[in-house]
């Protein structure tokens, strides 16, 4: 694939392409980028800016196909316990992100490795980073971390795909399970990472509402529509802003977290549910298939029947790190109950 | 300004990275010309076990015994031939200058952390070059990947020295004699020399003491003037504290030809702390390195030495429970579960290392078995903790795995001092 540019898609981009390309570069140094919000909801909110991203290319790699995308250095907050802001080093020169989907179906596999990034040139290694899970409004999940190049020139980036250690359902059984990596070349030149589009939103920052999914020909980390999963799909409701759904199929019992206005699915979290009619109450495990994405799910010892209710319990907050906008959001703990 | 090169303070500072006979030379220049104690005439006063060193080192006001502050490794192999049964065996005149060599070293420096501390250990592959195996008390199994997620190099040269000291300037002497390179050891003859029979294959440094990393963090793998002043290791933290050390007695083989020896672990590994400084705030650290109960409640201050003769991991909810609860479980908590009756069973005497030029951990580990060090390991992979918590990862929030990535893993017989030149495996 050539490298593209990618914009957001809708009215915020529309509106930053009109901005004028002056004002855009202007805004392009890192020490540009606005304060983080005094006040901010704990929920998902509209960000102070967005930035673009330039793809570097995929990759097939086994069963897998890895894409790998920059940008700017980016802020972002690590989970692990309580929250913590990563503020941007000196001599960090882009933010790398990877995301890995299945080749065939193009299912985003969001699961919590950390894949080494590794960045060459003349066969020495310039950095060397495992990056985080993490999850942003106009990307949904990938692998980020923020990287330290050195200059304009041409670099070897391997992505390590790693074999995912979580269960594999459907036309998944037993996929994913080797380590490939996937290498690219990043022909890098800071004035071409400047081109990349920068965006703030002065004026709608902080509202609860999220920015745009970038619209771009690659896969996202979509959770499926309410009305496309199997079964009799509730809504069982929001904990910490995560929108909670729930199905039975097959016996088994199948949670769907995903981000508000966006419906991006969310991993990271430790779930528990019940279903008193079955006699169900335990923790749920995370997995991944081809239609449902990436979901939490037990298997149910009877089939519950319409009118039975089912409890979700967030145990722990999402341990994905987030980029800004989420980082106040899926970190809750409490439960939520419907009737199925 | 002219280029200057490497500064003598600097130099000296790494002047057991470095080795030879110029570091050394700037070792005595910086000031280190205080007399060094000298051993005992009767050797047989010594320990019979080698890895007896608990009682010739020093203690804090809470019984955690201090390990010394500079270390080596000497890798060796005896031979460059096939080490398949009836291959060629070390004789007797061998034997003899390698014990000379050793016994040198033992007259020449006090067995202690002002003067000398030393072992020597074989590994699977020395012992295979005999038609007879190793008797059933001896565990010493060829090193493997001890994690899934893991993919070390095996060392297997045939044997290794351990030297410790407080004083950098006796490692290098010691190094030196031992390598022919010198004819006395703190002005006594040195009757032998290991090179005469032994072939050098590798040396491996390090150091591990209060403020020692800190002023090391000029390395890859570590941000400059982030590890805090009062660190005995890269990560910020101390370790080693007496309640959650094996005693030397727990680690000591108790039957068979090897009685009185114990299995040594020397695992190579590379560390990565920029996440680890730069990225993970100091709650998180305490979080992953101990329990979130830690960081929670505040118990660990500064490099943790308030925390007296234990970890506190003992006062950490169980960490599959908290890995499920928290999304983040500690390396203490972990590690806690490798216990036998409630007492620990691995012996660490590890140290860091700018090897390389990078920052590193030589993870040395005494037990009675590898089987415990596996076991122990098996604890700080944190499997269970993953698969119970859709919130920990392989590496992801699972104590410390994120840091570190493991090169190399070695296995040693120690065995007791009065075969410790190249034994017979029965």
């Amino acid at each position: 694939m050539n490298r593209r540019t990618f914009l957001r898609a809708g009215a915020v981009g529309a509106a930053g392409g009109l901005a004028g390309c002056s004002e855009l570069f202007a805004q392009r140094s890192t020490a540009r980028i606005p304060p983080v919000l005094d006040d901010r909801p704990e929920a998902v909110y509209r960000p102070t800016h967005i930035e673009g991203m330039e793809m570097i290319g995929t990759q097939t790699v086994g069963d897998r196909t890895v894409g790998l995308f920059y940008s700017f250095p980016h802020r972002f907050w690590t989970v692990a316990g309580d929250t913590n802001r990563v503020e941007i080093q000196d001599d960090h020169s882009v933010h790398l992100m990877a995301s890995v989907w299945d080749r065939e179906t193009e299912t985003v596999i969001p699961v919590l490795d950390q894949p080494r990034f590794t960045i060459i040139q003349d066969d020495s290694v310039v950095d060397e980073r495992r990056a985080w899970p993490m999850l942003s409004q106009n990307m949904g999940f990938h692998f980020g971390e923020n990287v330290e190049l050195d200059g304009d020139g041409t670099y070897t980036v391997e992505v390590e795909a790693l074999p995912v250690g979580i269960e594999t359902v459907g036309a998944f059984d037993g996929r994913f399970a080797a380590e490939h990596t996937a290498e690219f070349t990043l022909k890098y030149a800071e004035s071409e990472r400047n081109d990349v589009p920068f965006e703030e939103f002065p004026d709608t920052a902080g509202e609860r509402a999220a920015a745009d999914p970038m619209g771009m020909s690659m896969p996202l980390s979509y959770a499926p529509p309410v009305g496309e999963l199997p079964g009799s799909p509730v809504t069982v409701g929001s904990v910490g802003d995560a929108e909670f759904v729930a199905t039975v199929e097959d016996g088994a019992l199948i949670v769907s977290p995903r981000t508000p206005y966006n419906g991006f699915s969310i991993p990271g979290f430790s779930l528990s549910a019940a279903v008193e009619s079955v006699g169900f109450d335990d923790a749920l495990t995370d997995a991944i298939g081809p239609t449902l994405g990436a979901h939490y799910r037990a298997e149910l010892d009877g089939e519950p029947e319409s009118g039975d209710t089912v409890t979700i319990t967030v145990e722990s907050p999402s341990s994905l790190s987030r980029h800004e906008g989420y980082e106040t959001a899926f970190l809750e703990r409490g439960s939520v109950s419907a009737t199925l | 300004m002219a280029e200057r090169g490497i500064s003598r303070r600097s130099f000296a500072k790494a002047a057991v990275a470095i080795g030879g006979a110029s570091a050394l030379v700037a070792c005595l220049d910086r000031g280190e010309s205080d007399p060094i104690p000298s051993g005992p005439a009767d050797l047989s006063t010594l320990p019979s076990r080698q890895h007896a060193w608990n009682e010739s080192l020093p203690t804090d006001e809470h019984g955690n015994v201090r390990t010394p502050y500079h270390h080596l490794l000497l890798y060796y192999d005896y031979d460059d031939g096939e080490t398949t049964a009836g291959a060629t065996t070390p004789t007797n005149g061998e034997r003899e200058t390698v014990e000379d060599a050793l016994r040198s070293l033992e007259r020449a420096y006090e067995h202690s952390s002002d003067g000398l501390l030393f072992t020597v250990g074989y590994s699977r592959r020395y012992f295979d070059r005999y038609d007879d195996s190793l008797p059933e008390s001896v565990d010493l199994p060829r090193p493997e990947a001890l994690a899934p997620f893991e993919d070390p190099e095996r060392d297997e040269a045939d044997a290794v020295v351990h030297l410790a000291s407080d004083r950098p300037a006796v490692l290098l002497e010691a190094e030196e004699a031992l390598r022919g390179n010198r004819e006395t050891v703190n002005n006594r003859e040195m009757r032998a020399v290991l090179d005469d029979v032994l072939t050098f294959r590798e040396r491996r440094t390090g150091f591990n003491g209060d403020g020692l990393p800190a002023e090391r963090d000029d390395v890859e793998g570590v941000p400059e003037d982030a590890v805090p002043e009062d660190a005995p290791l890269y990560m910020g933290f101390t370790s080693g504290f007496r309640g959650n050390q094996a005693t030397e007695d727990r680690v000591t083989i108790q039957t068979g030809p090897f009685e009185g020896g114990t299995t040594q672990h020397v695992s190579k590994i590379r560390l990565h702390l920029e996440q680890w400084y730069e990225q993970d705030s100091r709650s998180q650290r305490v979080s992953k390195m101990f329990c979130p109960a830690h960081a929670e409640e505040d118990r660990v201050e500064g490099a943790g030495h308030n925390l007296g003769a234990a970890s506190g991991a003992n006062a950490c909810p169980a960490h599959v429970k908290d890995a499920r609860e928290s999304g983040v479980v500690g390396h203490a908590q972990k590690n806690a579960t490798a216990r036998e009756k409630g007492a620990p069973i691995m012996l660490r005497r590890d140290f860091d290392s700018t090897d390389d030029d990078r920052a590193g951990l030589h993870f040395l580990a005494l037990q009675r078995e590898i089987g415990d060090f596996v076991k122990t390991r098996e604890a700080m992979n944190g499997t269970d903790a993953a698969e119970a918590s859709s919130a920990v990862g392989t590496r992801h929030n699972n104590g410390i795995l994120q840091y570190m990535t493991v090169l190399r893993r070695g296995n040693y017989l120690l065995p007791p001092r009065e075969k410790r030149a190249l034994p017979r495996p029965s």
